[in-house]
This record gives C-alpha cells, structure tokens and sequence, in this order.
C-alpha cells in the first residue's frame, strides 16, 4: 500500500468532519438564545401553574438543597416553588410543588418523567396532581395512611410525587421563615 | 434516471423499511407507544433521511471507499444534531415527547442502509426520492403501530379518548411486548396480502 492511499482517505474524511463541526458550531449559535427562552418559558408557565396567585419569582441560589431538589424559587407573594427529582418507575420523576407563605400546597405538576405510558404518566394528567393542592404538613398515598388517592396500577410512581412533594413541605417548614 | 413515483412507492409498499426489510427496529418498538409518537419519530427520521442521502449522494465521488462509513455517520450524526437543535428551539413540544429517541436516529440502521446500498450509487435527485420513500414508509409503519398500541392500550387515538370508560384497557400493548406483538400481528397480516397477490 503506498501512502497516498492512506493520506487521501484521511484527509478527505478530516475535511468532512471539519465543514460538519463548523455547521454545527453556527447551528449551535443560531439556536442557542431560542432554546434558552423556551426552556425559561416551560419554567415560567410551570411556576405560574403551580402558584396562580404571584406574578415573579426569582431563584434562590444558595438555598440548601436536601434530597433531590433541584432548585428553589421565591415568588413575590411570600411562597415558593419547588423543583425535586425524586427516583420513580422510570428513573426520575421532575416534580415542581408550589407552596405558599402558610405551609399550604398551591399546586404540583409532573414536569419530566419516564413513568409507564397510560400508568404511571397518568401522574401529569389534572385528576392526580390536583389531589395535592390544599393539603399541607405531610403528604402520602392512600396505602401509606395519607390522603392521596394513587393512579390505579401506579403505586410507584404515586408515591414518588408524594416524595417529591413532602421533600418541598419539609424543606419549606425548615427553612421558609429565614428568607 | 429513475421515476420518482416509483422510488416513492418503492419505499412505501415494495421494499417497506419496517414490514419488508425489518431494519431501524429500535425506534419503532420503543417509540411507538402512541400514535403522535409513531408520527412524529418518523418524520424526524424522514428528515435526516433526506438530507443524508442528498449529502452521501453529492459527495460520493470524493469519499475514497475505504472511509465510507464512518464519513456517512458524520454526515448523518450532522443532521440528526442540527434537527435536535431546531427541534427544541422551533418546536419544544415535540422535542419532549420524542426527547431521548432523537440521537438514537444516528444509529437507525435505515438509514445508513439507504446511505451505502442507494445515495452512495445515485444522482443526489434520485437519492431525495428514495429518502422521501422510505422515509414516509418508515413513517406509515410507525404510525399504524402506534394508532393499533395507543387504541388497545389507553382507548385513545391521538390523545381523543374513544373507547368507553368502562371497555378494559390492556395496558400490555403501550409497555415494551405489546410493541413486539403488535409488530408481529401487523406483518402476518400483510405477508397474507402478499402472498395472495
């Protein structure tokens, strides 16, 4: 085998990968503010969903994070939302659980999960979540002795956003008055 | 060169990707859980598929034998990454619900396959038409196999409840065996039209 046999293919391949990476570093560019306000407004909307009543909320950077919450948010009217990932069916289960001045639920919603399709997905579905707005103190499924009435076949997943969602309560309750 | 409509119907019917050749089966088992799913995996898939065909075909001259493939997959991942990128700017409620499967159009063996046995042998027109083909094949196919999962399964058609409440869900068929059973029932029926014909 002489060298140009071997120089050729790997210059023309080099080349190929070359005017690749350079159109993906300009498609990157190009689409790199679109997704970042897609991804703020899923945040917003979620945040609004979960908390009606305020109108902004800013993210407390360094509040503590015990057990899987990912972020915590303090909106205008006193409350907080808050973001955990507690382990499911599927691997996490993104939960954002709002939770006003006084300790009380205002809302919780599924944000990302890989639950079981027509079982556990059935948690971002309005007759699951909405069981949580209101409650306070300790949230738990039906088995457990709580008040949460869990997706039929779904236990699983159920009791994961009961995690999630007690998580936030207790994090609220350790830390709400000194912000 | 060769009828476009007949690469087209090549694709959709003769040589069907998913119920006459069988490749890219990852995609069509694990996504089609639903019908929108099924649809909306396929067109992604279509996409690339176009685009790495016309791009194989255009540079099958200079691309020496010897690295074909791996020049194929960087034109292929190329796209496959451009489309992620454009989905979750453009179209952020489809990137969520097709998500992880996105990358996984790399390694679909469709379309690598169109890449070696069609783009790298035929004019870049020809080779757009025989993305398109196979692409809407592929498409078909996964969507029949979601609308058949999502109707047995959940009672619904693209998300609109239609069997009644009280009629028994089997939950099997949205879960990993109902995509195999399915699968199996869908090509046993068309190989008896086949035959037949």
């Amino acid at each position: 085998m002489n060298t140009k046999e071997i120089v050729k293919p790997a210059i023309v391949l080099l080349l190929i990968a070359a005017v690749a990476a350079a159109l993906l570093g300009f498609i990157s560019e190009v689409t790199a503010a679109p997704i970042a306000a897609q991804e703020q407004k899923t945040l917003n909307e979620g945040m609004m969903a979960v908390m009606p009543e305020a109108s902004s909320f800013e993210e407390l950077t360094d509040a503590e994070k015990s057990g899987t919450i990912t972020a915590v948010y303090q909106a205008d009217n006193g409350g907080y939302v808050i973001t955990t990932a507690p382990g499911g069916f599927g691997g996490a289960v993104n939960t954002m659980v709002g939770i006003g001045a006084d300790g009380v639920i205002t809302g919780v919603r599924v944000t990302g999960h890989a639950e079981t399709p027509g079982l556990g997905a059935k948690a971002t579905e309005p007759a699951f979540y909405e069981q949580f707005t209101g409650k306070a103190g300790t949230v738990s499924v039906t088995k457990d002795g709580g008040e949460i009435v869990p997706i039929t076949s779904a236990t699983i997943t159920s009791r994961t956003v009961c995690d999630g969602t007690q998580e936030a309560l207790d994090w609220v309750a350790a830390n709400g008055g000194a912000n | 060169m060769a009828n476009p409509i007949k690469l087209i119907k090549n694709g959709i019917i003769n040589e069907n990707p998913t119920f006459v050749q069988v490749i890219g089966m990852c995609p069509t088992l694990a996504v089609t859980s639903s019908a929108i799913n099924g649809i909306g995996m396929g067109l992604a898939a279509t996409a690339v598929l176009v685009f790495s065909n016309i791009f194989v075909s255009l540079l099958r001259k200079i691309i020496p034998d010897t690295v074909r493939i791996p020049c194929f997959i960087v034109v292929i991942a190329t796209f496959v990454t451009i489309i992620e990128f454009v989905l979750k700017a453009y179209v952020p409620t489809l990137y969520k619900s097709l998500g992880l499967f996105i990358p996984l159009i790399v390694v679909n063996c469709l379309i690598l396959a169109r890449a070696e046995a069609f783009a790298s042998k035929n004019g870049p027109v020809a080779a757009a038409f025989d993305g398109i083909g196979m692409g809407l094949g592929f498409t078909i196919a996964l969507g029949i196999l979601g609308l058949v999962r999502e109707f047995i399964g959940a009672g619904t058609l693209f998300d609109i409840t239609v069997l009644p409440e009280a009629f028994p869900r089997t939950l099997l068929f949205v879960m990993a065996p109902g995509a195999f059973f399915t699968l199996a029932c869908l090509m046993a029926i068309l190989n008896h039209f086949r035959n037949k014909a």
